[in-house]
This record gives structure tokens, sequence and C-alpha cells, in this order.
């Protein structure tokens, strides 16, 4: 039986939990500004890609590393991690470039994987029980995940980019203020990594590169194929955190590996909904985002946690669970991103003459539709990215010539659809990860 | 939660996801955002109105459908091959000769007297085409 632990250990639990759960959102916090990125640093969708990229990269890289070479000793990198982390965000959110921004979010996933891997022993000690502590620390996991888009498209939106990054210093600061040093020795589940743990390492691989291959394109697809505000995509997106805490009330009772072969079906339904959708509708897209929300939430927790028991240490278990999910992260980025900008680069151009067929045969005089034509020209060269940014020209001549009001819409309605097809193969990519989650998962003994 | 409640509730959740494709595959989510490429050899409504400006656009419109078709190109990538953004894919002579055979047979489609569509024609036909434009120009027609 765990033994009691004290209300000051607990709040102090409690305080960790909460940067644990930022470092994991930091995965995909930055998504639903990278539409803002992408405008503000007049880049790509490669280039704006590399922010949560460089992140994950590092994460994995520097997890994996640590978990192989320190063994329980992680856990004394704890705050050296939060007090990093904590830096890094602070100069993240003054970064006068995409470059400095990419620099800086290395330094910052350094911390993070500094405070992910070493975090679990310290919870463990302050928690007197290792399985209690693996139970919070995965559960911190999936919410931060799950949470950080939504919460970043708030924060986008209320103040700008840079507030994600300052939003992360208090927790930081006041888990480096109240955790305590690692203790020499912790309460861990002993065993040799067995093949059920590497199983679920690899399915935790999978349904974490799914899970942001999802979520890339389905706030880059609102916001600059549907035109939605960051608050408004960030309503849509927060069905998938919300349905992720619903899935724990159903996973508790059910056993492992039915609920797992559950979970990533529902993930790859839910991502092939959003591959089918057959309209800019945020209802359907919330509808779809729930089904990979309850996907992960029935998937994430479980996997850790089948992960984490076999595991020598620990320490190392923690390192390696950290480590997969975000190579998992990263593997889905490299393999969406160039898939996104081929995709969209059709897209642009399908739209780009079927736009131009409308305006040639809009019922107009010449001239206007050559003034038309050079506005909207310049801006595609200036780089607007919204609908309702690139139409403005349109726009702003309805009240001298209400006939455009009609071909603005037309054309929304085309530039929405053509985007909105642009995704399908990036959604059904993820999708095929889901599904090769079902070959480890399936593959998982009876502990 | 009970078990039975739970393994209930996940049923309902893999239904309710698989009912969310079957309803978007009925509303068309298969084939939604492929926009269709518009066929530049078929015959289109013509642009509506008289006047010079709608006459023009007729004529205009109706001459680079029928030289793309001509070219095998859509009739936006002519222009825009045209307005020497991109290349249309064929010999400048060739597409130069495309678009003045195309605008001849769109002036013999309107309804004008045998003296003006000569005169039209030849002027599509043979009038080099910086001095066509300056005149297009001159007439107010592009602004």
């Amino acid at each position: 039986m765990p033994a009691p632990v004290s209300s000051a250990a607990r709040t102090r639990a409690l305080i960790l939990l909460v940067a644990v759960a930022a470092a994991f959102a930091d995965s995909s916090i930055v998504v639903l500004a990278l539409p803002e990125l992408l405008g503000d640093f007049h880049t790509s969708i490669e280039g704006v890609a590399w922010v949560v990229t460089a992140f994950n990269l590092v994460v994995a890289a520097l997890a994996l590393a640590l978990g192989t070479a320190l063994g329980r000793r992680v856990g004394g990198l704890t705050r050296p991690g939060l007090a990093l982390f904590l830096a890094a965000s602070c100069a993240c959110a003054a970064a006068p470039g995409l470059s400095w921004l990419v620099g800086l979010r290395v330094a910052q996933g350094a911390g993070a994987a500094l405070l992910l891997a070493g975090s679990l022993p310290v919870l463990a000690h302050l928690l007197g029980d290792g399985r209690r502590a693996v139970a919070w620390w995965a559960l911190a996991g999936s919410a931060g995940a799950a949470l950080g888009p939504a919460l970043g498209g708030v924060l986008t939106e209320v103040f700008d980019w840079r507030a994600i990054f300052v939003a992360q210093v208090p927790p930081a600061a006041v888990a480096l203020l109240t955790t305590p040093r690692a203790p020499a020795g912790v309460p861990a589940p002993r065993g040799r990594p067995g093949p059920r743990a590497l199983a679920a390492d690899a399915a935790l691989a999978l349904v974490s590169g799914a899970l942001v291959a999802a979520l890339f394109p389905a706030v880059v697809l609102m916001i600059n194929g549907w035109g939605l505000r960051p608050l408004a995509a960030a309503g849509v997106v927060s069905a998938l955190p919300l349905a992720t805490v619903a899935a724990s009330l159903i996973a508790r009772p059910l056993g492992v590996r039915r609920t797992l072969a559950a979970g990533a079906t529902l993930l790859a339904l839910g991502l092939v909904a959003l591959a089918l959708l057959p309209a800019p509708q945020p209802a359907l897209a919330a509808w779809a985002l729930a089904c990979c929300g309850l996907g992960i939430g029935l998937t994430v927790p479980q996997l850790v946690r089948a992960g984490m028991p076999d595991g020598p240490e620990l320490a190392t278990g923690a390192s390696w669970s950290v480590g997969v999910r975000h190579l998992g992260l990263v593997v889905g980025l490299l393999a969406m991103t160039p898939l996104l900008a081929h995709d969209m680069g059709a897209a642009g151009d399908k739209v780009r003459d079927a736009g131009a067929a409308r305006l040639l045969d809009a019922p107009l005089p010449i001239s206007a539709k050559v003034e038309l034509a050079d506005a909207l020209e310049q801006g595609v060269r200036e780089g607007r990215t919204t609908p309702a940014a690139l139409l403005e020209p349109l726009r702003s001549r309805e009240a001298a010539e209400p006939a455009l009001t009609g071909i603005r819409r037309s054309l929304e309605d085309l530039i929405a659809a053509a985007l909105t097809r642009g995704f399908r193969r990036g959604f059904l990519l993820a999708a095929g990860l889901a599904l090769l989650a079902l070959v480890p998962i399936l593959s998982m003994r009876r502990r | 939660m009970s078990a039975r409640l739970a393994g209930a509730a996940l049923i309902a959740a893999l239904l309710a996801a698989a009912l969310l494709v079957a309803v978007e595959l009925g509303m068309g989510g298969l084939g939604y955002g492929a926009l269709p490429s518009r066929d530049p050899c078929a015959r289109h409504e013509g642009f509506p109105g008289g006047g010079l400006d709608a006459t023009a656009q007729r004529v205009g419109l109706r001459g680079l459908d029928l030289g793309a078709c001509r070219l095998g190109v859509s009739r936006v990538s002519l222009l825009v091959g045209l307005a020497g953004r991109e290349s249309v894919g064929a010999p400048p002579e060739e597409v130069e000769r495309a678009v003045r055979e195309g605008l001849a047979s769109a002036i013999e489609e309107e309804d004008l007297d045998p003296v003006s569509e000569f005169a039209l024609r030849q002027l599509v036909l043979h009038a080099p085409a910086d001095w066509a434009l300056s005149l297009a120009q001159r007439l107010g027609l592009l602004g």
C-alpha cells in the first residue's frame, strides 16, 4: 500500500505536472499560430513547419540519448531542464526572425527533454508511488498535447503568437522554485524491457505521428482555407482535448488491448472523416476531431503505462516514452510537410485557373477585370494567406460594383473547396499511421 | 463507470465515427473540391449584353477558347502565356496564329454586317499585336 503523501508534496507534484503538461503541449501549441507566423515571416509551409519540427526533433533525440546514457540519474536533470525551458521560452517570445525562432525552439526542446525525462522519478518520489506517478505523468502528457493547439489559438487571437511563449514562463518558473532536487533512489517497478514495452513504444510513436499530422493540417485548413479566426478555430479544435478527457472515463474499466485497438481505429476514422469533409463546416470538423480525441485518449495514456512498468528503471522508461513519442511527432511532420506543400501548390494552381475563369466570365467591364486581376496578383505577391485578405480588393470595390459580392463569395467557396481537398492526402497519411499502430497493438501480449 | 457501460460507450463511439464518414460520403465528400476543368473546345454560353464592351468581351473570350482548343491548353493557361508569365508549351508563332484564328472564328459567330465582319477579321488576322492593344486601350477597353 502506498505511503500517505503530505499536502505539500502533493502541491509540489501538481505544480511539476503543470510544467510537464506545458512542455508536452509545446509539441503542438504553436500549430494554431503557424498561419500568423507564415504571414509575419513571409515564409513557406516547409519553413514555418520547422518551428514545430525542430522542437520535437531535439526532444526526441535528447530524451532517447539521456535515457540510454544516464538511466535513473536522469532525475537530476529536472531542475536544469526547467531553467533552460524557462529561459528559452522567454527568448522565443522575443525572437526577431524565423531562423532565430527555430534556433531558440531547439534550446527550448533541449530544456523540455531534460524536464520531461527527469520529471517522472521526481514525481514518483513526491507521490511515494511509481505507478501513481506514471498515471499522472501520462495524463499530463495527453492533456498537454491535446490542449496545446486550442490554448495556442486563444493566445494568438487575443494577443499574438509571442504570447504563446510568454504563457509558458509562469508554470516553468513556479515549478523551478518548488521542485526538489532529485532523490538518490526512487520507488520504481523493475523488470527487463520486453516485447510488450517495445510494441507499446512503437504504437505510441505511430499514434503521436498521426496526432500531429491531424492537428497541423486541420488548423491550417480552418484558418487559411476556410478563413476562420484563430479563436474560432481553437473552439473547433478544442473538441479534441475534451474528447481526450472523456475517453479516460471509458478506458478505465476495459481491457488494455481492446481499448488500444478501438482507440487507434477511432483515430483513423476521425482522420478519414477529416479527409472527406464535404464542405467548410466547422461542426463536421469538430465531430471528426472529437473522434481523433477519443482515439488519443484511449491510446496514449495506456501505451505510456504499457511501455513503462516493464522497463528496467522508471527514469529510463520515461526517457524512452518521451523519446519515441516525439520521434513519432517528427516522423509525422516530416512525412506531412512536403506532401502538404506539394498539394497546396497544386491546389493553388487550380484555384488560380478556376478563379481566373470566373473573373473572366464575370459580368463586369474589361477595364474592371484588368484592375481586379492586377490587385489580386499583388495580394498573392505580398503573401496574403487567408481568403479574406486575398479577396480584399473585391470587397473594397463592392459598394461601387454590387456584382462583385457574388463573385467574391463564389471565389471564397472555390478557395475553400480546393484547399479542403488539398489537405486530403495529408489526413489519409495520418490515418495510415493510426492504422499502422494496430500492428504493434495487436502483437502486445497480455501481461 | 462499469465495464459493460464502458464497452457500450466504446461501441457507440466507433459507430458515431463510422456514421460521420458515411454522412460525409452521402454529402458528396469524395468529389468535393475537385474543380472541373473548363473544356475550351466545348460550346459555352457567350458573354451577355450588347455595346462595344460586351461585344469585345464576347469575341475576346470566345476567341481565347478557340485558340486554347487549337493549342490543347486551358483558356487561363493561354491568357497567362500571352501575358508572358508562363510558357504555353508551343512556339510563340504557333500561339499567335492560334489566337488570331480563334478571334477570327469568334467574329464570324457574331451577328455583324458583312463589311464590319470582313474588316474586323482582317484586323485580328493581320494587324500587329502592339497596335491592336493600343487601339483597345484608346477605346477604353483595357482601362
